[in-house]
Protein backbone atom coordinates (compact mmCIF):
# COMPACT_ATOMS: atom_id res chain seq x y z
CA UNK A 1 0.00 0.00 0.00
CA UNK A 2 1.01 3.62 -0.11
CA UNK A 3 3.01 5.90 2.16
CA UNK A 4 0.91 8.96 2.88
CA UNK A 5 1.89 12.25 4.50
CA UNK A 6 -1.04 13.63 6.47
CA UNK A 7 -0.91 17.35 7.26
CA UNK A 8 -3.69 18.36 9.66
CA UNK A 9 -3.71 20.73 12.63
CA UNK A 10 -6.72 19.26 14.44
CA UNK A 11 -5.46 16.35 16.53
CA UNK A 12 -8.82 14.53 16.62
CA UNK A 13 -9.16 14.73 12.84
CA UNK A 14 -5.51 13.68 12.41
CA UNK A 15 -6.03 10.60 14.57
CA UNK A 16 -9.27 9.78 12.75
CA UNK A 17 -7.59 9.88 9.36
CA UNK A 18 -4.66 7.84 10.67
CA UNK A 19 -7.05 5.11 11.82
CA UNK A 20 -8.99 5.11 8.55
CA UNK A 21 -5.87 5.09 6.37
CA UNK A 22 -4.25 2.48 8.61
CA UNK A 23 -7.33 0.27 8.28
CA UNK A 24 -6.75 0.18 4.53
CA UNK A 25 -3.09 -0.76 5.06
CA UNK A 26 -1.50 2.61 4.26
CA UNK A 27 1.58 3.80 6.05
CA UNK A 28 0.93 7.24 7.52
CA UNK A 29 3.34 9.99 8.53
CA UNK A 30 1.71 12.91 10.33
CA UNK A 31 2.45 16.63 10.47
CA UNK A 32 0.59 19.22 12.53
CA UNK A 33 0.94 22.12 10.10
CA UNK A 34 2.25 23.11 6.70
CA UNK A 35 5.73 24.05 7.91
CA UNK A 36 6.24 20.70 9.59
CA UNK A 37 4.84 18.93 6.56
CA UNK A 38 7.14 20.71 4.12
CA UNK A 39 10.23 20.08 6.27
CA UNK A 40 9.34 16.39 6.49
CA UNK A 41 9.00 16.29 2.72
CA UNK A 42 12.59 17.45 2.26
CA UNK A 43 13.86 14.07 3.38
CA UNK A 44 10.82 11.86 3.17
CA UNK A 45 9.59 10.22 0.00
CA UNK A 46 5.81 9.71 0.04
CA UNK A 47 3.30 8.46 -2.52
CA UNK A 48 0.60 10.97 -1.61
CA UNK A 49 0.02 14.10 0.47
CA UNK A 50 -3.29 14.58 2.23
CA UNK A 51 -3.44 18.14 3.51
CA UNK A 52 -5.89 20.30 5.39
CA UNK A 53 -6.32 23.79 3.98
CA UNK A 54 -6.92 26.09 6.91
CA UNK A 55 -4.08 25.72 9.39
CA UNK A 56 -1.83 28.00 11.45
CA UNK A 57 1.82 28.42 10.30
CA UNK A 58 1.67 27.89 6.55
CA UNK A 59 -1.67 26.61 5.38
CA UNK A 60 -2.53 23.96 2.85
CA UNK A 61 -2.60 26.39 -0.07
CA UNK A 62 1.06 27.24 0.60
CA UNK A 63 1.94 23.56 0.92
CA UNK A 64 0.41 22.87 -2.49
CA UNK A 65 2.14 25.87 -4.01
CA UNK A 66 5.53 24.81 -2.60
CA UNK A 67 5.06 21.19 -3.69
CA UNK A 68 4.01 22.07 -7.23
CA UNK A 69 7.39 23.71 -7.80
CA UNK A 70 9.11 20.36 -7.39
CA UNK A 71 9.45 18.07 -10.39
CA UNK A 72 8.89 14.88 -8.39
CA UNK A 73 5.96 16.23 -6.38
CA UNK A 74 3.65 13.55 -4.99
CA UNK A 75 -0.07 13.84 -5.81
CA UNK A 76 -2.06 15.99 -3.39
CA UNK A 77 -5.53 15.64 -1.93
CA UNK A 78 -6.74 18.82 -0.24
CA UNK A 79 -9.38 18.58 2.44
CA UNK A 80 -11.20 21.35 4.23
CA UNK A 81 -14.04 21.96 6.62
CA UNK A 82 -15.21 25.17 5.05
CA UNK A 83 -14.23 28.71 4.37
CA UNK A 84 -12.00 30.85 6.52
CA UNK A 85 -14.99 33.16 7.04
CA UNK A 86 -14.47 34.69 3.65
CA UNK A 87 -15.96 34.63 0.21
CA UNK A 88 -13.07 32.55 -1.15
CA UNK A 89 -13.68 28.87 -1.58
CA UNK A 90 -10.31 27.48 -0.54
CA UNK A 91 -10.96 24.06 -1.98
CA UNK A 92 -11.46 25.57 -5.43
CA UNK A 93 -8.22 27.48 -4.99
CA UNK A 94 -6.46 24.24 -4.01
CA UNK A 95 -7.75 22.57 -7.16
CA UNK A 96 -6.63 25.47 -9.32
CA UNK A 97 -3.18 25.32 -7.76
CA UNK A 98 -2.83 21.68 -8.66
CA UNK A 99 -4.33 19.47 -5.98
CA UNK A 100 -5.44 16.27 -7.73
CA UNK A 101 -8.58 15.97 -5.63
CA UNK A 102 -10.47 18.01 -3.07
CA UNK A 103 -12.67 16.75 -0.25
CA UNK A 104 -14.95 18.53 2.18
CA UNK A 105 -14.82 17.69 5.84
CA UNK A 106 -16.45 15.75 7.34
CA UNK A 107 -15.70 13.02 4.84
CA UNK A 108 -16.86 9.41 5.13
CA UNK A 109 -14.23 6.70 5.59
CA UNK A 110 -15.15 4.95 2.34
CA UNK A 111 -15.16 8.17 0.31
CA UNK A 112 -11.72 9.07 1.66
CA UNK A 113 -10.23 5.65 0.88
CA UNK A 114 -11.84 5.55 -2.56
CA UNK A 115 -10.51 9.01 -3.43
CA UNK A 116 -7.01 8.01 -2.30
CA UNK A 117 -6.98 4.84 -4.36
CA UNK A 118 -8.35 6.71 -7.40
CA UNK A 119 -5.63 9.34 -7.17
CA UNK A 120 -2.92 6.71 -6.69
CA UNK A 121 -4.25 4.67 -9.59
CA UNK A 122 -4.14 7.73 -11.86
CA UNK A 123 -0.42 8.24 -11.20
CA UNK A 124 2.03 7.11 -13.88
CA UNK A 125 4.09 4.12 -12.75
CA UNK A 126 7.60 5.22 -11.82
CA UNK B 1 -42.41 86.67 13.10
CA UNK B 2 -43.97 87.99 16.31
CA UNK B 3 -40.65 89.56 17.27
CA UNK B 4 -40.52 91.25 13.90
CA UNK B 5 -43.99 92.73 14.40
CA UNK B 6 -43.07 93.94 17.89
CA UNK B 7 -39.90 95.50 16.52
CA UNK B 8 -41.99 97.52 14.08
CA UNK B 9 -44.89 98.24 16.36
CA UNK B 10 -43.06 99.44 19.56
CA UNK B 11 -40.90 102.18 18.00
CA UNK B 12 -43.78 103.30 15.81
CA UNK B 13 -46.09 103.84 18.77
CA UNK B 14 -43.30 105.36 20.86
CA UNK B 15 -42.48 107.97 18.25
CA UNK B 16 -46.13 108.71 17.36
CA UNK B 17 -45.42 107.52 13.87
CA UNK B 18 -49.00 106.29 13.42
CA UNK B 19 -50.25 109.83 13.60
CA UNK B 20 -47.72 110.88 11.02
CA UNK B 21 -48.48 107.95 8.80
CA UNK B 22 -52.20 108.68 8.96
CA UNK B 23 -51.65 112.25 7.88
CA UNK B 24 -49.29 111.31 5.07
CA UNK B 25 -51.69 108.65 3.75
CA UNK B 26 -54.65 111.08 3.86
CA UNK B 27 -52.67 113.77 2.13
CA UNK B 28 -51.51 111.44 -0.63
CA UNK B 29 -54.48 109.14 -1.28
CA UNK B 30 -53.28 108.51 -4.82
CA UNK B 31 -50.23 106.66 -3.42
CA UNK B 32 -52.42 103.72 -2.27
CA UNK B 33 -50.53 103.42 1.03
CA UNK B 34 -53.35 101.47 2.76
CA UNK B 35 -53.04 98.63 0.29
CA UNK B 36 -49.29 98.55 0.80
CA UNK B 37 -49.75 98.28 4.58
CA UNK B 38 -52.26 95.45 4.23
CA UNK B 39 -49.90 93.65 1.89
CA UNK B 40 -47.05 94.02 4.38
CA UNK B 41 -49.26 92.77 7.20
CA UNK B 42 -50.20 89.69 5.14
CA UNK B 43 -46.58 88.87 4.33
CA UNK B 44 -46.06 86.65 7.43
CA UNK B 45 -48.73 84.23 6.20
CA UNK B 46 -46.89 82.77 3.19
CA UNK B 47 -43.68 82.89 5.20
CA UNK B 48 -45.26 80.80 7.92
CA UNK B 49 -46.62 78.38 5.35
CA UNK B 50 -43.20 78.11 3.67
CA UNK B 51 -41.43 77.55 6.99
CA UNK B 52 -43.90 74.87 7.95
CA UNK B 53 -43.40 73.10 4.61
CA UNK B 54 -39.62 73.15 4.98
CA UNK B 55 -39.89 71.84 8.50
CA UNK B 56 -42.01 68.92 7.37
CA UNK B 57 -39.53 68.11 4.61
CA UNK B 58 -36.65 68.18 7.10
CA UNK B 59 -38.61 65.93 9.42
CA UNK B 60 -39.24 63.42 6.63
CA UNK B 61 -35.58 63.54 5.63
CA UNK B 62 -34.55 62.79 9.20
CA UNK B 63 -36.96 59.89 9.37
CA UNK B 64 -35.61 58.54 6.10
CA UNK B 65 -32.05 58.81 7.36
CA UNK B 66 -32.97 57.06 10.57
CA UNK B 67 -34.62 54.28 8.57
CA UNK B 68 -31.52 53.92 6.37
CA UNK B 69 -29.32 53.84 9.43
CA UNK B 70 -31.52 51.15 10.93
CA UNK B 71 -31.33 49.12 7.72
CA UNK B 72 -27.57 49.53 7.60
CA UNK B 73 -27.09 48.38 11.15
CA UNK B 74 -29.39 45.46 10.42
CA UNK B 75 -27.31 44.56 7.35
CA UNK B 76 -24.12 44.79 9.43
CA UNK B 77 -25.62 42.54 12.05
CA UNK B 78 -26.54 40.03 9.33
CA UNK B 79 -23.04 40.19 7.83
CA UNK B 80 -21.55 39.64 11.25
CA UNK B 81 -23.77 36.66 11.82
CA UNK B 82 -22.85 35.26 8.40
CA UNK B 83 -19.16 35.46 9.28
CA UNK B 84 -19.83 33.91 12.64
CA UNK B 85 -21.89 31.12 11.08
CA UNK B 86 -19.17 30.35 8.53
CA UNK B 87 -16.52 30.18 11.23
CA UNK B 88 -18.69 27.97 13.35
CA UNK B 89 -19.58 25.69 10.45
CA UNK B 90 -15.88 25.17 9.75
CA UNK B 91 -15.23 24.26 13.36
CA UNK B 92 -18.20 21.92 13.65
CA UNK B 93 -17.28 20.22 10.36
CA UNK B 94 -13.91 19.39 11.91
CA UNK B 95 -15.61 18.14 15.05
CA UNK B 96 -17.91 15.93 13.00
CA UNK B 97 -15.01 14.33 11.14
CA UNK B 98 -14.21 11.65 13.77
CA UNK B 99 -17.92 10.85 14.19
CA UNK B 100 -18.58 10.38 10.49
CA UNK B 101 -15.21 8.89 9.54
CA UNK B 102 -14.97 6.38 12.36
CA UNK B 103 -18.62 5.34 12.51
CA UNK B 104 -18.51 4.56 8.81
CA UNK B 105 -15.27 2.61 9.24
CA UNK B 106 -16.78 0.52 12.03
CA UNK B 107 -19.98 0.01 10.01
CA UNK B 108 -17.87 -1.61 7.27
CA UNK B 109 -15.99 -3.71 9.82
CA UNK B 110 -19.13 -4.88 11.61
CA UNK B 111 -20.82 -8.13 10.66
CA UNK B 112 -24.24 -7.88 9.02
CA UNK B 113 -25.99 -9.82 11.81
CA UNK B 114 -24.48 -7.72 14.63
CA UNK B 115 -27.35 -5.82 16.35
CA UNK B 116 -25.04 -2.87 16.97
CA UNK B 117 -24.76 -2.26 13.24
CA UNK B 118 -28.10 -0.47 13.15
CA UNK B 119 -27.05 1.78 16.04
CA UNK B 120 -23.81 2.65 14.31
CA UNK B 121 -25.67 3.52 11.15
CA UNK B 122 -27.94 5.78 13.17
CA UNK B 123 -24.91 7.64 14.55
CA UNK B 124 -23.43 8.00 11.09
CA UNK B 125 -26.70 9.15 9.50
CA UNK B 126 -27.34 11.73 12.23
CA UNK B 127 -23.87 13.16 11.73
CA UNK B 128 -24.45 13.25 7.97
CA UNK B 129 -27.63 15.23 8.52
CA UNK B 130 -25.73 17.68 10.71
CA UNK B 131 -23.23 18.05 7.88
CA UNK B 132 -26.11 18.85 5.51
CA UNK B 133 -27.35 21.64 7.78
CA UNK B 134 -23.87 23.12 7.99
CA UNK B 135 -23.51 23.00 4.21
CA UNK B 136 -26.55 25.23 3.86
CA UNK B 137 -25.17 27.75 6.33
CA UNK B 138 -21.78 27.73 4.63
CA UNK B 139 -23.26 28.10 1.19
CA UNK B 140 -25.27 31.13 2.22
CA UNK B 141 -22.48 32.82 4.13
CA UNK B 142 -20.13 32.37 1.20
CA UNK B 143 -22.61 34.26 -0.96
CA UNK B 144 -21.95 32.18 -3.96
CA UNK B 145 -24.26 32.75 -6.82
CA UNK B 146 -23.87 29.71 -8.92
CA UNK B 147 -26.22 30.94 -11.59
CA UNK B 148 -24.93 29.91 -14.97
CA UNK B 149 -25.84 27.56 -17.73
CA UNK B 150 -29.30 27.16 -19.13
CA UNK B 151 -32.05 25.82 -16.97
CA UNK B 152 -35.31 24.33 -18.20
CA UNK B 153 -37.53 26.45 -16.01
CA UNK B 154 -40.79 24.87 -17.10
CA UNK B 155 -39.52 21.36 -16.40
CA UNK B 156 -37.84 22.29 -13.13
CA UNK B 157 -40.93 24.11 -11.95
CA UNK B 158 -43.11 21.10 -12.85
CA UNK B 159 -40.77 18.80 -10.89
CA UNK B 160 -40.86 21.15 -7.93
CA UNK B 161 -44.66 21.30 -8.02
CA UNK B 162 -44.77 17.50 -8.09
CA UNK B 163 -42.49 17.32 -5.09
CA UNK B 164 -44.57 19.87 -3.16
CA UNK B 165 -47.80 18.03 -4.04
CA UNK B 166 -46.30 14.79 -2.75
CA UNK B 167 -45.19 16.35 0.53
CA UNK B 168 -48.59 17.96 1.11
CA UNK B 169 -50.69 16.28 3.84
CA UNK B 170 -54.10 15.02 2.70
CA UNK B 171 -55.96 17.67 4.75
CA UNK B 172 -54.26 20.44 2.85
CA UNK B 173 -55.21 21.36 -0.71
CA UNK B 174 -52.23 22.43 -2.81
CA UNK B 175 -53.04 24.86 -5.60
CA UNK B 176 -50.15 25.57 -7.95
CA UNK B 177 -50.68 28.23 -10.62
CA UNK B 178 -47.60 28.27 -12.81
CA UNK B 179 -47.23 30.41 -15.88
CA UNK B 180 -45.62 28.60 -18.81
CA UNK B 181 -43.71 31.69 -19.96
CA UNK B 182 -41.37 32.13 -17.02
CA UNK B 183 -37.97 33.72 -17.45
CA UNK B 184 -34.91 31.83 -16.27
CA UNK B 185 -34.13 32.93 -12.71
CA UNK B 186 -30.74 34.59 -12.21
CA UNK B 187 -30.15 32.36 -9.25
CA UNK B 188 -28.90 28.82 -8.75
CA UNK B 189 -31.95 26.58 -9.16
CA UNK B 190 -31.14 24.75 -5.92
CA UNK B 191 -31.28 28.04 -4.07
CA UNK B 192 -34.58 29.04 -5.64
CA UNK B 193 -35.93 25.62 -4.77
CA UNK B 194 -34.78 25.99 -1.19
CA UNK B 195 -36.53 29.40 -1.01
CA UNK B 196 -39.81 27.88 -2.18
CA UNK B 197 -39.48 24.76 0.00
CA UNK B 198 -38.80 26.89 3.05
CA UNK B 199 -41.87 29.04 2.45
CA UNK B 200 -43.92 25.95 1.68
CA UNK B 201 -42.95 24.16 4.88
CA UNK B 202 -43.73 27.33 6.86
CA UNK B 203 -47.14 27.45 5.19
CA UNK B 204 -47.81 23.84 6.20
CA UNK B 205 -46.65 24.58 9.75
CA UNK B 206 -49.03 27.57 9.90
CA UNK B 207 -51.93 25.32 8.94
CA UNK B 208 -50.65 22.91 11.56
CA UNK B 209 -52.51 19.71 10.74
CA UNK B 210 -55.86 21.43 10.30
CA UNK B 211 -57.77 21.62 7.02
CA UNK B 212 -56.58 24.32 4.70
CA UNK B 213 -54.96 25.21 1.45
CA UNK B 214 -51.64 26.45 0.12
CA UNK B 215 -51.53 28.39 -3.12
CA UNK B 216 -48.28 28.67 -5.04
CA UNK B 217 -48.12 30.99 -8.01
CA UNK B 218 -45.26 31.74 -10.37
CA UNK B 219 -45.68 34.42 -13.01
CA UNK B 220 -43.30 36.52 -15.09
CA UNK B 221 -43.12 40.18 -14.11
CA UNK B 222 -40.94 43.22 -14.15
CA UNK B 223 -39.60 45.11 -11.17
CA UNK B 224 -38.29 48.62 -11.97
CA UNK B 225 -37.86 47.63 -15.60
CA UNK B 226 -36.00 44.38 -14.89
CA UNK B 227 -37.44 41.05 -16.06
CA UNK B 228 -38.02 38.50 -13.37
CA UNK B 229 -40.32 36.02 -11.68
CA UNK B 230 -43.01 36.80 -9.18
CA UNK B 231 -43.58 33.91 -6.82
CA UNK B 232 -46.16 33.82 -4.10
CA UNK B 233 -47.03 31.31 -1.44
CA UNK B 234 -50.19 31.89 0.52
CA UNK B 235 -51.75 29.72 3.16
CA UNK B 236 -54.95 29.62 5.18
CA UNK B 237 -53.07 29.09 8.43
CA UNK B 238 -52.98 30.91 11.74
CA UNK B 239 -51.36 34.05 10.32
CA UNK B 240 -48.68 36.22 11.88
CA UNK B 241 -49.20 38.84 14.58
CA UNK B 242 -47.96 42.37 13.74
CA UNK B 243 -45.17 42.30 16.34
CA UNK B 244 -43.89 39.00 14.96
CA UNK B 245 -44.20 40.23 11.39
CA UNK B 246 -41.35 42.69 11.89
CA UNK B 247 -39.03 40.00 13.24
CA UNK B 248 -39.64 36.90 11.13
CA UNK B 249 -36.63 37.53 8.88
CA UNK B 250 -34.25 37.83 11.82
CA UNK B 251 -31.90 34.90 12.37
CA UNK B 252 -32.69 32.66 15.30
CA UNK B 253 -36.20 34.06 15.57
CA UNK B 254 -38.74 31.26 15.67
CA UNK B 255 -42.31 30.79 16.78
CA UNK B 256 -41.89 27.05 16.86
CA UNK B 257 -41.25 25.19 20.13
CA UNK B 258 -37.64 24.65 21.21
CA UNK B 259 -36.06 21.90 19.14
CA UNK B 260 -38.48 22.23 16.23
CA UNK B 261 -37.42 25.36 14.41
CA UNK B 262 -33.92 26.71 14.05
CA UNK B 263 -35.17 30.21 13.34
CA UNK B 264 -32.89 30.27 10.33
CA UNK B 265 -35.30 29.38 7.52
CA UNK B 266 -36.63 32.78 6.57
CA UNK B 267 -33.29 34.41 7.27
CA UNK B 268 -31.70 32.01 4.79
CA UNK B 269 -34.46 32.72 2.29
CA UNK B 270 -33.89 36.44 2.61
CA UNK B 271 -30.11 36.10 2.32
CA UNK B 272 -30.37 33.89 -0.76
CA UNK B 273 -32.65 36.42 -2.42
CA UNK B 274 -30.60 39.41 -1.37
CA UNK B 275 -27.48 37.90 -2.92
CA UNK B 276 -29.11 37.89 -6.36
CA UNK B 277 -30.94 41.19 -6.05
CA UNK B 278 -34.30 39.59 -5.34
CA UNK B 279 -36.93 40.66 -2.85
CA UNK B 280 -39.33 39.16 -0.38
CA UNK B 281 -42.32 40.64 1.39
CA UNK B 282 -45.05 39.29 3.57
CA UNK B 283 -48.72 40.10 4.15
CA UNK B 284 -50.55 38.59 7.04
CA UNK B 285 -53.42 39.05 9.45
CA UNK B 286 -53.68 36.90 12.57
CA UNK B 287 -56.32 34.26 11.89
CA UNK B 288 -56.51 34.70 8.15
CA UNK B 289 -53.34 33.19 6.77
CA UNK B 290 -50.19 34.67 5.33
CA UNK B 291 -48.93 35.49 1.86
CA UNK B 292 -45.22 35.61 1.05
CA UNK B 293 -44.34 37.37 -2.18
CA UNK B 294 -40.96 36.87 -3.79
CA UNK B 295 -39.40 38.55 -6.78
CA UNK B 296 -36.32 37.06 -8.43
CA UNK B 297 -34.55 38.73 -11.36
CA UNK B 298 -34.52 36.58 -14.48
CA UNK B 299 -33.76 36.57 -18.16
CA UNK B 300 -35.69 35.45 -21.18
CA UNK B 301 -33.67 33.32 -23.53
CA UNK B 302 -33.91 34.38 -27.17
CA UNK B 303 -36.28 31.62 -28.29
CA UNK B 304 -39.15 32.39 -25.95
CA UNK B 305 -40.65 35.74 -26.64
CA UNK B 306 -42.91 36.38 -23.71
CA UNK B 307 -44.71 39.29 -25.28
CA UNK B 308 -46.31 37.17 -27.96
CA UNK B 309 -46.59 33.96 -26.02
CA UNK B 310 -49.66 33.97 -23.86
CA UNK B 311 -49.19 32.84 -20.32
CA UNK B 312 -51.41 29.90 -19.72
CA UNK B 313 -51.89 29.00 -16.12
CA UNK B 314 -51.49 25.40 -15.16
CA UNK B 315 -53.69 24.38 -12.32
CA UNK B 316 -53.70 21.21 -10.35
CA UNK B 317 -54.99 20.20 -6.99
CA UNK B 318 -53.30 17.66 -4.81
Amino acid sequence: MAHILLIEDDAAVRDTFEIILGADGHQVTMAADGLQGLSLLRTLKVDLVLTDIIMPNCDGVEVIRALRKRADAPPIIAISGGARTSAVNYLEVAKLLGAQQILSKPVGAMELLRTISDVLAAQPVK
Amino acid sequence: MLVLLLLVWVPMSELDLYEWFYEVSRAHEDWDLDETVILLLLLPLPLTWYTWRRMREAQKQTERLLELERQLSHARKMDGLGTLAAGMAHQVNNQLQPVIGLSELIVVQTAEEDPRLRQLEMIRDAAMRARGSLDTVLRISRRRNEFGGEVDVTQNMADLVDMLSLSCPSDVTFLPIISDALPEPKMAWDDLESVIMNLFSNALAAIGGAQGSVTFTATPGQMSGVDGLFLSLSDTGVGITPDMLSRIFEPYFTSKPVGEGTGLGLWQVQELLRNVGGQISVDSQPGSGAQFKVWVPGIFRAEDNHWTKGSVAREAAG
